[in-house]
């Protein structure tokens, strides 16, 4: 019996030498409690948050708001299925299930957490002061701008400002008040500590500027109609002497130029990583000369026949800037800013290395004009609508003594030639409150006090069913 | 033991009769030895009857026979439990002899958990098949030589060569993996095809908890244990079993021809049109003009399938040498397979090998080995997107008259609708398994009846994939030559411990007890890299090296997984005829926190044999009459190795200043409380022998119900990170009966067998939590909800075809709804046809599932059916998300299969199949819908095989013992209403709804050769 107790000893204790020898711990990554320890991690919790802006297809900007934004506006539509059917948003025929609103919910909040996390962890990181406060206004702003890309889709959304868990994920949403107090609060708060972009190292250029800081700032009032907030931040942009307009509008769509003085904020993209921090808009603008081309994004032939002449007399620039046209079939369309010539081929799909445009300073420009129009500064505001129409390569003439509501006109269209495909028309149009009466012109299914805003996700109404659907969904 | 001592007393007796009539009968004296061929103990009490006299003889205790007869005699040697042998005796004096387990005997030796059962003393639900069966189905794979045989065992093969199939025992337990444990030669082997199906010797299906608790941790979902050919016997044997053949598709789908295809491609573009022009909209041109409508009248085009799929040839060899020598036992395995499949560019190799030796030293310890090695290759036929058979127009040629690989002039630009036979020529796809695996063991008596054993089992695999994909342009697409590979490394080593006690008390009670412990450890790791080359290079220099740095991929990560266990297992009965057992498990696994890992898994059984009552002896045929009843827990823990850690993930980077910058954030939500999903089972058995048990019944009816089930329960966007958590949640109920029927008889030199199961199943979930959530196309054509089973079949409900304006008008309907559109009912009675009308739409676990084989043998010919089904189970079959053959919106240009030409084109024209729409769905015909649910019952001969063994006199001159000849076929006849390629397929895997790779149906000619 001796014999067999020996045996058996062994055998048990062969496997159990170590006390702990079940423990078993993921090898690719430490756990959050012990992560953030020092500047290092805390740049890269930092870099994180900025992670969720990608244009990589199916992100928030690879056919995620700015599909939205180009195809439920009146320029242009989503033509093919592949990578993915438009056609009930182009047709306003659209339900909660839509796969591109739960991307562009799921992404804003990853980010959200992921600035969340970081603000959290922050006090406790042993490092810089200065740096300290720059990482902390750097990811407060990011939370505000994710929490505003929300508000525009959605309206009044879940404000998320600490590290949730599943068992109090189940929120509300705020009301459309709350929501811009929200981001206002965290715009305004990251501002002071954000440094202005001519004082970033080349190498952090991509990161969040005062100027941007503040021209969002700006945005966010323009959006809830405090135009005379809105005309003393942007004047603060103004003033600082950061930002002018390239002389060649092709500019802002050269690898060549990117961050350049015309840029306030893209997302910063680059082809052939490992990672994929490519732009898929390049893929969406291919175009062939067969006859069936498959360029994905298709301008109306309203939208091209809508330039006037220059100065010079011919044709706004900007047409052909911005669109191509089929060398076989003068009828087919295709937007033309992120596969142009020059910009090298990815060698995968949907990895285009130009950076995603956010805001470009003629954008700014004419959201400050707009507000000076509707502050009531008519005079003031045509003198930045002029810089925008004035650039040396566009050339187009100046306007004048225009009527405030006049003004309100010029600007709709000024929008239209500038920032086509830029993702913000129907926002605009939302905005101004002329959405239903434009796309209802093209024979678009636009119902006022429905469309303004997008559904909710269906399944995250499942998962929470705290959360309120948007009206006559 | 006394059933067996009154049978030996008889046989002595009619050993005396016969042995007195003997005298006369002289001419030659023959004499042998008799062995039974599993185990090669001699056989004591075997009788032996010259045929057609009353001579005869009965074999002596070392199992020796001596008998007078006429030299051309034939004897004919049976015993209670084997298969009756006649020998032609031609004129040897010599003649040693092997017998057969007849297969229902209860006498048969059985492996089970951690030892080896007699089949009448296993009071679990345990099922078998042994070597007899295989060699009469001649399976291409493990799960092959199962697939039918024991009841409630449900196996879905796959269809391409060197893929896994699917396999349950008695349902669905769970969301989460639902595979059993299958263990080869006690090792979890985790690739079956590295296999050669030739070289297992039987198979053991645990189903019920009391029988698989020894199993403990992973056994939640049943266990099957495979034993190998091993070293046998007294003397050496060599066998050769070889075939060759070819295999098919099973069907082929009828598909729009060129003709047909330009006609209906038009007809969408004239319904869009009419849409078009009530709105204001310009008309658009038709894809074919008049001109190429013309050109294709009456022609009719590719039929890809053709292209496609062909005839495949196989062959399989296969060699097994054992021998032995005084105290060591000696076996020797290798075999060949190659497979060409049915889709052109797939194919698969396998070279096996097993080496296996035990040496036992004076007569107490017991030394010995089993080491198997497997290398298969298999081609996967280009980047393997069975869809394109269907999606590709019939009016695309495979090759353009200027030899260049054909594509769509319509729709040039499509990258998702490449040529498929130039994908199999541009892409060269390889993935290849090299394994090692195999255990090293000791055995040592103390005494008889005490033996410790201990096992070190090891797995050692190495998968690699290669993938070369060479520049080409196909029409507008471009596509850079790229390769990518990949080595998945997997390590794993487990030993078993354990004390085994048997004694006999006072000749009636029999005590089994096992005490052990059990260790595991995995470890996994990959390396994946992926590069892109800068120009056109050919397969010589496919290597990495030449791809560009800029683009280059590389990934990898180990992952390692633990178990430490101990288990316990009491057995008594009394007189084999009251059973009890008891058996305990406690593991503890890596995968849960240090607070939750531990789990007790507990069973009781008990089970009663009636026939062994005094009273029942007056039933004379009632050979064996059983009750058995058993209950046990078990666990599963088949989530990831980390889910319970929370952790930080790299690489979720961002660029500044035109460089990467690396970022790190918590990407998913762990959960530290998860602990064991637990499976309760409680199973009612009844054993029934009749005629000597030549006709025999088992019948089982149980009750598994899994608990706290591991799921990932989605939460809110708004906690950002990972969309769900890991949560011990819910409750499903698998309930079910199961008959298993057999019967022999011996007509006239005519021995007939004939073989039966069917399994009842229900499977309902209980408990979500009060949540349900949906998967599948456009993510709710599959739902898991309080009420239904798993996996059930969810959305709209259809009524046929709206005919008129009117009639869309007069009901709920979507908003652009036209004429010749689905019907959709409002479920709800709401008024508005919207995503709450969206129902139950059928169930996708088959309500039983049966298996039958007939076998007849006379003289040397024998055939052998099999027949396999399933029923009452639901398809979804809707190939591809956007519609597919029978309904589409031409997106890809795609054809359509033959039934679109009952489509909807006028007023009364069809109420079964819309209309067709250019590139537009305004009726929501596609979305997830009754029309495209389809019955998946299926009845099929799985197997047929002729056999014929040649008269042991003409091979006995080439010194061969016995050849066998045979032909066979699998698949060869299907009853289906389903209307895709084939019917058998996975239910948790098909998400291509319909666009699986085609079962084969196969012919074969095989030879088995025995020295």
């Amino acid at each position: 019996m001796k014999k067999i107790l020996l045996f058996l000893f062994l055998a048990f204790s062969a496997v159990n030498c170590k006390k702990d020898w079940l423990d078993t711990f993921p090898p690719d990554g430490p756990t959050p409690a012990n992560y953030y320890s020092n500047a290092a991690e805390a740049l890269a919790g930092l870099n994180a948050c900025y992670d969720n802006l990608s244009a990589q297809f199916d992100r928030l900007y690879g056919l995620g708001i700015d599909a939205i934004g180009m195809y439920c506006g009146d320029e242009c539509v989503g033509g093919r299925t592949s990578p993915r059917d438009f056609s009930s948003f182009e047709q306003f025929n659209l339900n909660g299930a839509e796969v591109t609103l739960q991307n562009i919910w799921r992404e804003s909040y990853t980010g959200i957490f992921r600035c969340n996390q970081l603000l959290e962890k922050l006090p406790d990181v042993p490092m810089a002061a200065d740096l300290k406060a720059r990482y902390k206004a750097e990811a407060t702003f990011l939370r505000g701008f994710y929490h505003f890309e929300l508000f525009k889709c959605f309206g009044g959304i879940p404000v998320v400002t600490k590290v949730l868990t599943p068992d109090d994920a189940r929120v509300a949403r705020n009301t459309r008040a709350e929501t811009i107090a929200q981001i206002e609060s965290d715009f305004k708060s990251a501002i002071p500590d954000l440094p202005q972009k001519s004082k970033y190292a080349a190498n952090d250029l991509g990161r969040i500027t005062k100027g941007a800081a503040q021209a969002y700032l700006m945005k966010l009032y323009i959006f809830d109609k405090r135009w005379n907030e809105a005309v003393a931040v942007g004047q603060e942009v103004i003033n600082s002497n950061e930002y002018s307009l390239f002389a060649d509008y092709n500019d802002n769509f050269n690898t060549a130029k990117e961050n350049g003085s015309e840029s306030i904020f893209e997302v910063q993209c680059k082809t052939g990583t490992a990672t994929g921090e490519g732009n898929a808009h390049y893929d969406l603008e291919s175009f062939e000369n067969t006859p069936n081309p498959r360029g994905y994004t298709q301008p109306f032939a309203s939208l091209r026949n809508s330039f006037q002449n220059n100065a010079a007399g011919a044709k706004d620039p900007r047409r052909d800037f911005s669109i191509k046209v089929n060398i076989i079939s003068s009828t087919l369309l295709t937007s033309f800013k992120y596969n142009r010539p020059q910009t090298p081929q990815p060698a995968v799909q949907y990895d285009g290395e130009l950076n995603y445009k956010l805001m470009r300073y003629a954008d700014f420009l004419l959201l400050f004009a707009e507000a000076q129009n509707e502050a009531g500064n008519t005079t003031e505001a045509l003198k930045y609508l002029n810089l925008v129409r004035q650039r040396a390569n566009v050339n187009m003439p100046a306007l004048n003594n225009l009527s405030q509501q006049q003004f309100r006109q010029a600007i709709y269209d000024e929008r239209k030639w500038e920032l086509a495909f830029e993702g913000h028309r129907y926002f605009d149009l939302v905005r101004w409150g002329i959405a239903g009466a434009v796309l209802r012109a093209q024979g678009r299914n636009f119902v006022d006090g429905k469309h303004e805003l997008m559904p909710i996700p269906t399944n995250e109404i499942t998962l929470n069913p705290k959360l309120a659907q948007n009206p006559m969904y | 033991m006394m059933m067996k001592k009154h049978i030996l007393i008889f046989k002595t007796l009619l050993f005396l009769l016969l042995g007195c009539q003997a005298v006369w009968a002289q001419k030659i004296t023959v004499s042998g030895t008799i062995t039974y061929r599993a185990t090669q103990e001699n056989l004591i009490g075997v009788t032996i009857i010259e045929k057609n006299t009353p001579n005869g003889a009965i074999s002596d205790a070392t199992g020796h026979f001596k008998l007078n007869v006429a030299s051309d005699a034939t004897l004919v040697f049976s015993y209670t439990g084997m298969q009756t042998q006649e020998v032609q005796l031609g004129g040897r004096t010599e003649l040693n002899v092997e017998l057969d387990d007849n297969n229902n005997t209860l006498n048969q030796v059985v492996v089970v958990g951690y030892g080896t059962a007699q089949k009448r003393d296993i009071s679990g639900a345990v099922s078998s098949v042994g070597v007899d069966r295989l060699e009469k189905r001649n399976p291409r794979t493990i799960e092959e030589a199962f697939q039918g045989e024991v009841s409630g065992v449900q196996v879905t093969n796959a269809g391409r060569p060197g893929d896994q199939a699917t396999v349950r025992i008695r349902g669905y337990g769970t969301i989460n993996n639902n595979s059993p444990l299958i263990l080869v030669d006690n090792v979890e082997i985790g690739r079956f095809f590295t296999v050669d199906p030739n070289d297992i010797e039987s198979i053991t299906v645990l189903k019920d908890a009391a029988s698989a608790a020894i199993y403990g941790n992973r056994a939640a979902n049943g266990v099957i244990l495979i034993t190998t050919k091993k070293g046998k016997g007294e003397r050496q044997s060599l066998s050769y079993n070889s075939w060759f053949g070819w295999q098919q598709s099973t069907s082929k789908i009828k598909m729009l021809d060129a003709d047909q295809y330009v006609h209906l491609i038009n007809e969408a573009v004239d319904n869009a049109n009419a849409d078009r022009l009530a709105s204001g909209q310009t008309a658009l041109a038709h894809i074919y003009n008049d001109a190429e409508v013309a050109k294709w009248q009456g022609q009719k085009g590719t039929y890809w399938q053709d292209k496609l799929l062909r005839t495949g040839m196989m062959q399989n060899h296969y060699l097994n040498l054992s021998t032995a020598r005084e105290s060591s036992k000696y076996g020797f395995s290798i075999g060949y397979t190659k497979q060409e499949g049915i889709y052109i560019g797939t194919d698969f190799k396998r070279l096996y090998g097993k080496f296996s030796a035990e040496h036992t030293f004076r007569k107490k310890l017991k030394l010995g080995h089993n080491i198997n090695l497997s290398y298969t290759r298999q081609n996967t036929g280009g980047d393997y997107y069975v869809s394109r058979v269907f999606m590709m127009a019939p009016t695309v040629p495979v090759k353009f008259e200027d030899g260049t690989y054909g594509y769509d002039v319509k729709d040039p630009g499509n990258g998702d609708k490449k040529n498929p036979v130039a994908m199999v020529d541009y892409i060269d796809w390889v993935n290849t398994n090299n394994q090692a695996y195999g255990n090293i063991y000791a055995e040592y008596e103390f005494f008889p009846g005490l033996t410790y054993t201990s096992r070190f089992n090891f797995d050692r695999r190495i998968e690699e994939k290669n993938y070369f994909e060479r520049e080409y342009q196909l029409g507008n697409v471009n596509q850079t030559g790229f390769t990518d590979v990949a080595d998945f490394k997997d390590r794993t080593w487990n030993t078993d411990n354990f004390l085994t006690f048997k004694h006999i008390f006072n000749e009636k009670h029999t005590l089994n007890a096992t005490l052990g412990t059990y260790a595991f450890h995995h470890f996994n790791n990959y390396l994946l890299a992926k590069g892109f080359f800068p120009t056109d290079v050919t397969d010589y220099v496919s290597t990495l090296d030449a791809t560009s740095t800029n683009n280059r991929q590389i990934n990898g990560a180990p992952t390692e997984y633990k178990i430490l266990s101990f288990f316990g297992r009491a057995e008594y009965n009394y007189n084999s005829k009251y059973y009890l057992s008891a058996t305990i498990r406690r593991d503890g696994t890596s995968r849960f926190s240090p607070q939750k890992r531990w789990g007790n898994f507990p069973s009781v059984g008990a089970s009663w044999r009636i026939s062994a009552e005094p009273f029942m002896e007056r039933f004379h045929n009632l050979s064996d009459l059983k009750l058995r009843s058993s209950w046990g827990q078990l666990g599963n823990s088949a989530i990831g190795d980390y889910d319970w850690q929370s952790r930080v993930t790299f690489n979720q980077n961002y660029v500044f200043g035109n460089s990467v910058n690396n970022g790190a954030a918590p990407t998913a939500l762990a959960n530290r409380n998860i602990t064991w999903e637990t499976t309760t089972q409680t199973n009612m058995g009844l054993d029934i022998g009749l005629f000597k048990d030549n006709l025999t019944f088992k019948i089982d009816y149980y009750r598994k119900d899994t608990r706290n089930m591991l799921l990932y329960v989605p939460q809110p966007g708004t906690i950002g990170a990972a969309g769900s958590q890991r949560q011990n949640i819910g409750k499903v109920r698998n309930t079910g009966w199961e008959f298993e029927a057999k019967y022999n008889k011996d007509i006239r030199k005519v021995f007939l067998s004939i073989g039966g199961n069917i399994a009842f199943l229900q499977n309902k979930v209980l408990d979500l939590g009060g949540t349900s959530f949906t998967t599948g196309r456009d993510g709710y054509s599959h739902i898991y909800k309080e009420g239904y089973g798993l996996r059930s079949l969810w959305g709209y409900k259809t009524s046929g075809i709206y005919q008129n304006k009117a009639q869309i008008e007069s009901t709920p309907h979507w908003p652009n709804a036209g004429p010749g559109d689905l019907i959709f009912q409002d479920i709800n009675h709401d008024g508005i046809i919207n995503s709450d009308d969206r129902t139950y739409l059928g169930k996708s676990i088959p309500s039983f599932t049966y298996g039958a084989n007939v076998n007849l043998s006379w003289k040397g010919l024998d055939i052998s059916m099999f027949f396999q089904g399933i029923f009452g189970n639901k398809i979804l079959y809707a190939p591809a998300n956007f519609g597919g053959p029978g309904l589409s919106n031409f997106l890809y240009f795609e054809n359509l299969q033959a039934s679109a030409l009952n489509r909807w084109h006028g007023a009364g024209t069809s109420n079964t199949q819309p209309r067709l729409y250019w590139r537009s769905d305004p009726g929501n015909n596609n979305a997830n819908s009754n029309f495209f649910v389809k019955d998946g019952s299926y009845l099929r001969l799985k197997n047929l095989q002729i056999g014929y063994t040649l008269p042991k006199e003409w091979v006995k001159k080439a010194g061969v013992g016995n050849f066998r000849v045979y032909v066979g076929g699998t698949n060869l006849w299907t009853k289906t209403k389903y209307p895709g390629f084939d019917p058998e397929i996975a239910m948790e895997t098909s998400d291509t709804y319909g666009w699986d790779y085609p079962m084969a149906k196969t012919v074969i000619f095989g030879m088995n050769l025995d020295f």
